[in-house]
């Protein structure tokens, strides 16, 4: 494989396959959720914690513990996606087994098992990107995360070293959490976050804004990574560039461009078309309407005043 | 959703380690059941805040855990079980659900005589209840404010989950205005889901069906109420007043009444579904035990969650537990963290049930222990050449007649051929198809007389439709009447 196509391959291919499956999956398939509770802004502010805290203690873990969460994460990513297409146990048995392969591979052809780690990973987001959007996570909470991950990325990756140090960790790990492919002496890679946030944002956009801001989404994702690819091959661009730092800042500005253009965003019920029951409670205008007509018609207004009231 | 977890999980470990429920848990699990609802259209499979789906067996170490500890207190605490425990010369920590039958009944006559035995020294007295006391004198129960907000946010959870009620239904209460803590707790849970509330009150039944069927125009609001809370004699007394005056179903937008305090009878239900056009949901509750009530099951049995207290069926001479199949009395004991001021120890309800065989149940309320619906109060209970009859037993065999007037007055007297049923009618055939169906349901009827007038009947039992409110013009009309006399 070529640079240039293990360039395109990773960082166009992979995040299009993504957007792709979890979109079909998104529209066929229903995740099991909790039956009470919704994502809220809360809930970003735990995940965005959770983002910060998580390559501080891969770092602190020694490799083991580290190659076993992974492992973990994968596992159940997969076991996630696959419980709505097969029962939860055969689903289990199939994301173990995968594991499984994956890890002899590693140590017998780290070729096939970088190929599978790119097919779990892929698994892993069509799963986690449906369960928050089937879970209701809005285009807003989205857009407010990719903006908080720009800054930490920005933060992490650029200023300080801590994403490369938790690349540099992992990589050389099983599962590592980046889709790679060998193209040159040193591996393209597109991290998993990357490429879920680019998925999440298109499936939130589908959902809450409709078809044409699933495209949209969708294909300035894929612009922002076929411009990275571009910037790699002009030279612009070595070592690491965290994708969210540019992605971020897009989803607010969709965000605020849809909200301004088609107000609130709609909910998962109205997507999927389920008729809210009542909503013949009278809209404000309505209820002035009424009450004017009843006032004309001359009850309370037509009442004569009390006496010595009168003027 | 991670909120949402949390609260559920605070309250789970509240109820397994027998600590104080955090009330706002509860109403953060209502904001979140209204959020799921307004993003998917509806929420998921509800049942675990039904109650628990525990088996009995493996319940068994957490309700002891909880007996012992509501005995400690109620030795600790209350004067009443102090000296009754002494009395029986047992220890608090010696009882759990095994040892439970050692203690004596609490006889109902003890809390109504001084309620004041039966509170905690350590609570914090908000509220004295006063029952309406339609079957006997009325019973004071001292509730803290932490049971109060306790009961609105459980009842708020019932409007969710057994109601579907919504932000923009209306629900209008036809209680006796006395019934304060529970209209208090009706309108605080409305307000918590943020729907609108009113209450009427038992007024004239003409001025409550116009209530229900005129509009008000509020944004937001359904323009006519959709929820009814109410007696069934008031339900009783509506259907009849809203048949004679032409009301259809066309003319309300109630989609529920949730309908309890009294027998509700098959006859009733049908009717007020026929002229409401809406679903009665029946419910069963006492101030002595609140907040723990009973839900019945489209199955007709009414069931308990274990998680709120200990429901026995005592025997109708109170000295053993009733066997399957047997009537027998409702025994109530309230547990903390659901009751932590008015202290209570196998209460006699003096509600008449039949237990049901261990095995017989299908419905959708399966995991909770049931009875049969409520039967009657023990004292109402007419025994006749050994077959024992029951108020329901009366009441369904009025009220399945479509001419029978509502709320039923009747009254029972023995004959030398079998029971004589006096009936408060005025349909001619009446007395002889009342008759001749009592026959066939093997009631022991001798005789039924209808009256037309309840002047002429022997006493009824009073309804608490009976605890109706007088406008002024309805009030000078009686003072006038009673100075004639």
């Amino acid at each position: 494989m070529t640079g240039l196509t293990a360039e395109i391959a990773v960082l166009v291919v992979v995040p299009a396959a993504a957007i792709l499956l979890s979109t079909l999956y998104f529209l066929r398939l229903r995740i099991e959720r909790p039956p009470v509770g919704v994502f809220t802004l809360r809930d970003i502010g735990v995940m965005m914690a959770v983002v910060v805290a998580l390559p501080v203690l891969y770092l602190a873990l020694p490799s083991f513990a580290v190659a076993t969460i992974l492992g973990l994460m994968v596992v159940f990513g997969v076991q996630l996606t696959l419980a709505p297409i097969m029962t939860g146990r055969l689903a289990l048995g199939v994301a173990f087994s995968a594991a499984a392969l994956e890890l002899t591979f590693f140590f017998r052809a780290p070729d096939v098992a970088t190929v599978l780690n790119n097919l779990l990973l892929l698994t892993l987001v069509v799963g986690v990107t449906n369960l928050y959007v089937q879970s209701g996570i809005k285009v807003r909470d989205v857009a407010v995360f990719g903006a908080l991950l720009a800054v930490y990325d920005l933060v992490a990756t650029v200023m300080l070293p801590t994403m490369s140090e938790f690349l540099r960790k992992t990589i050389e790990l099983p599962f590592p959490p980046v889709f790679a492919a060998w193209g040159g002496p040193l591996p393209v890679m597109i991290g998993l976050g990357d490429v879920l946030m680019l998925t999440l944002w298109t499936l939130a956009s589908l959902k809450g804004y409709g078809r044409a801001a699933g495209w949209l989404a969708a294909c300035s994702g894929l612009v922002l990574t076929a411009a990275l690819v571009a910037g790699i091959q002009s030279g612009l661009l070595t070592g690491l560039f965290p994708v969210t730092v540019l992605a971020g800042p897009f989803m607010a500005m969709q965000y605020l461009f849809w909200r301004r253009r088609r107000g609130a965003e709609q909910t998962m019920a109205t997507y999927r078309g389920i008729a809210t029951p009542s909503l013949a409670a009278v809209s404000a205008e309505a209820v002035d309407e009424r009450l004017a007509e009843q006032l004309l018609s001359g009850s309370p207004l037509g009442r004569p005043a009390p006496v010595g009231y009168s003027g | 959703m991670l909120g949402t977890a949390l609260a559920q999980l605070r309250y789970g470990f509240s109820l397994v380690a027998g600590r104080r429920i955090r009330i706002a848990d509860i109403e953060h699990v209502v904001a979140d059941i209204m959020a799921t609802r307004r993003e998917f259209g509806g929420v998921g499979d509800l049942r675990e805040f039904r109650g628990t789906t525990m088996a009995a067996a493996d319940r068994k170490p957490i309700d002891d855990r909880r007996i012992r500890r509501l005995a400690l207190k109620a030795y600790a605490e209350t004067t009443y079980y102090r000296r009754q425990f002494d009395r029986v010369g047992m220890r608090p920590e010696e009882l759990s659900l095994s040892t439970l039958e050692r203690l004596p009944l609490t006889p109902k006559e003890a809390l109504q005589d001084l309620p004041e035995a039966f509170v905690s020294r350590r609570a914090q007295p908000w509220y004295r209840a006063e029952t309406t006391g339609t079957t006997g004198p009325p019973t004071g129960v001292w509730f803290s404010r932490y049971e109060t907000d306790l009961m609105t946010a459980m009842t708020a959870i019932a409007f969710l989950v057994d109601y579907q009620l919504r932000d923009e239904d209306v629900v209008q209460i036809n209680l006796s205005s006395r019934a304060f803590l529970g209209i208090h707790c009706l309108v605080g849970a409305a307000s918590l889901i943020g729907a609108a509330a009113c209450s009427v009150g038992l007024v004239a039944p003409e001025v409550a069906l116009s209530r229900l069927a005129g509009e008000a125009h509020l944004a937001g609001r359904q323009p006519r109420p959709t929820m009814l809370v109410t007696y069934s004699s008031y339900l009783g007394l509506m259907v009849e007043v809203g048949e004679k005056t032409g009301y259809g179903a066309g003319d309300f937008g109630l989609r529920q009444i949730m309908c309890g305090g009294e027998i509700l009878t098959d006859g009733l239900r049908r009717r007020a579904e026929r002229l409401f056009g809406a679903r009665i949901v029946e419910t069963y509750g006492m101030t002595e035990i609140n907040p723990a009530n009973g839900q019945i099951c489209a199955g007709g049995h009414l069931h308990f969650n274990p998680e709120q207290g200990v429901t026995e069926v005592i025997d109708l001479t109170g000295a053993r537990p009733a066997e399957p199949g047997e009537l027998g009395v409702l025994t109530f004991t309230p547990v903390y963290p659901y009751r932590e001021t008015t202290l209570l120890l196998r209460l006699l309800s003096g509600d008449v049930v039949r237990r049901l065989p261990d095995e017989s149940m299908h419905c959708e309320l399966a995991q909770l222990p049931a009875t049969s619906r409520l039967l009657g109060k023990h004292r109402h209970l007419t025994r006749f050449a050994g077959r024992l009859v029951t108020p329901r037993d009366i009441l369904e065999l009025i009220e399945a007649d479509p001419a029978a007037i509502l709320p039923s007055r009747w009254a029972l007297e023995e004959v030398r051929d079998g029971l004589e049923l006096h009936v408060h009618g005025d349909d001619e055939g009446l007395a002889d198809r009342l008759h001749e169906r009592g026959l066939a349901l093997d009631l022991p009827l001798g005789r039924v007389v209808v009256h037309t007038g309840c002047d002429t009947m022997p006493p009824a039992a009073p309804v608490r439709a009976d605890l109706r409110e007088l406008s002024f013009a309805e009030s000078a009309r009686r003072s006038d009447l009673e100075a004639v006399r």
